[in-house]
């Protein structure tokens, strides 16, 4: 790929436990390119959310280079803060503060960075409407449903405008319904705004799609065994899970994770 | 529901949960005090022995103006002995929870600091401080701030994860760490050690009074006690009483206040 925004080379990383180490990624090449939208996907405790937490600088690899938007990081110190405000974090929970209201949680990136103006308040109110939420700005998260307070941690993650988004298994604990909304919405704010998207999931239907482009990874250690592009004539909406080519993609993606839990059974 | 019959509904609300707060505990002191005096009166119970209610009512009338100068030094020692108490405790958790080795060094004097017996620590205090207020000032602290320390430590300490790994995935720096999620998920278990560390402000303040100096309703209590004046020291202990439902109700007011605040910020 030619000038990827995010790329990750020879990465390892190992978690020193108390009676011992833990190699939870070997040898991670990965390569993202400005705009797009990267599925990883693989079994539990494949390292796939250990990667973007590294891309976000919350954990340093063991050894190898991250490389985002031009700025190698260096292993012994934390990122500038302009390249913080680059990245935007969504976790697999809301996460959101009880003692804030749904409009205060997503101002706290803002407040954190140091951000203010009319250009973020405009912001908070386009995508307070873009996920239908206008009336619930003001309710504490114990007052919300579980779409809801996912919604509310979609767009925090979202308020400072950031360029590169990583989503750990956002919608992970929604029901079919409600993540298939989700995805169509996160598709809408993906084109709308370019954002460069890195999106954590288990589930393979929600990776073909949204996904242009799919790593697959297996585990014990974490390593990258495919990567798959998704290319579809029609538009991305939920009409495309009834086509042919979309289960075509579903089976080969199952199929290679089957293929790889098989082998770790044997 | 138009806007007021939602005020009136409110209002109901609002007037319920305050009888349901204050006639329960109302009503068990009263029959208690009944039981009381029933008892006494049917036994035949002298009064050196176990004063009744009525007794005590009439003593706390009767001795009021001796025993307020006493009432005044015993208050204000116990106000800024816990005071005092509630900011070293503070200050303190903040920097063990902050700095690890300040922490490794100085949890283990200050547990040792709460498991001083009172009847040991007071005379040895009075024999460097002498007999003044500022004895009974620093037997409170020394024994209710631990309370405040260890119980703000653990808070701190264990912050939900969850909650920090969106600062730290924000690179929030330490300050902001600690005043947008670590404060406010402390707050329920720093005030259950500032609630604690308020009656072990009582305990400590009347106790250093009962061992020494000649102010203070401890003093009072013990010189009473000496002369079989039982009515008279009860009544002292009423007033310690009030002195303790005060201070206690004064922090879950400002406890409630305080995650309120938090919730509106």
């Amino acid at each position: 790929m030619e000038n990827p925004i995010i790329s990750i080379k020879n990465v390892n990383k190992t978690f020193d436990t108390r009676k011992h180490k833990i190699q939870a990624l070997q040898d991670i090449n990965m390569e993202f390119g400005k705009g797009e939208l990267v599925s990883i996907v693989g079994p539990s405790g494949c390292g796939k959310s250990t990667i973007i937490r590294l891309i976000d600088d919350i954990i340093k690899p063991t050894d190898g280079t991250i490389t985002v938007d031009g700025l190698t990081y260096d292993n012994n110190k934390p990122i500038s803060k302009e390249m913080i405000r680059k990245l935007g974090f969504i976790f697999q929970i809301s996460n959101l503060y009880p003692w804030l209201t749904v409009r205060e949680n997503v101002l706290l990136p803002l407040k954190i960075h140091g951000l203010s103006g009319s250009e973020y308040e405009a912001n908070m109110e386009h995508l307070l409407k873009y996920v239908d939420m206008e009336k619930y700005a003001d309710v504490y998260p114990a007052e919300l449903s579980g779409g809801m307070s996912q919604k509310a941690g979609v767009i925090r993650g979202m308020i400072h405008k950031p360029q590169m988004l990583m989503m750990d298994e956002p919608f992970g604990a929604l029901d079919e319904n409600t993540r298939e909304t989700l995805n169509i919405e996160l598709l809408k704010i993906w084109k709308e705004t370019g954002m460069t998207i890195i999106f954590i999931t288990h589930n393979v239907e929600e990776a073909v799609l949204i996904s242009q482009r799919v790593y697959v990874m297996s585990s014990h250690p974490g390593r990258v065994t495919a990567e798959l592009k998704i290319e579809f004539d029609k538009p991305r909406d939920l009409d495309l899970i009834t086509d042919l080519k979309f289960a075509e993609y579903c089976t080969k993606i199952e199929n290679l994770i089957g293929r790889i839990e098989l082998a770790q059974i044997k | 529901m138009t806007e007021e019959t939602k005020v009136r509904f409110n209002k109901t609300i609002t007037i319920t949960n305050l009888l349901g707060t204050v006639i329960p505990p109302i009503s068990l002191i009263a029959a208690l005090i009944l039981v009381w005096q029933y008892t006494c009166t049917k036994n035949n119970i002298p009064i050196w022995l176990l004063a009744k209610p009525t007794d005590i009512s009439k003593a706390l009338s009767k001795s009021f103006s001796l025993i307020l100068p006493n009432l005044w030094v015993t208050y204000t020692n116990i106000l800024i002995g816990f005071v005092i108490s509630v900011i070293i405790g503070l200050v303190l958790a903040i920097l063990i929870a902050s700095f690890k080795t300040l922490g490794s060094a100085l949890t283990p004097l200050i547990v040792a600091m709460c498991c001083i017996p009172m009847v040991t620590l007071v005379p040895m205090l009075m024999l460097i401080f002498g007999l003044g207020n500022n004895v009974k000032i620093i037997t409170i602290v020394i024994q209710a701030f631990p309370l405040v320390n260890m119980n703000a430590v653990v808070a701190f300490m264990n912050t939900d994860p969850t909650r920090l790994e969106l600062m730290q995935s924000l690179k929030a720096n330490k300050f902001q760490q600690f005043r947008f999620c670590i404060l406010p998920d402390s707050l329920s278990g720093i005030f259950t050690g500032i609630k604690l560390a308020s009656i072990m402000s009582m305990i400590a303040g009347v106790s250093a009074e009962m061992t020494g100096g000649n102010t203070g309703l401890g003093n009072r209590i013990s010189y009473f006690i000496q002369f079989s004046k039982t009515a008279e020291a009860m009544s002292c202990v009423i007033y310690i009483a009030i002195l303790g439902i005060l201070l206690y109700g004064g922090i879950s007011l400002l406890e409630n206040k305080m995650i309120k605040n938090f919730q509106r910020q």
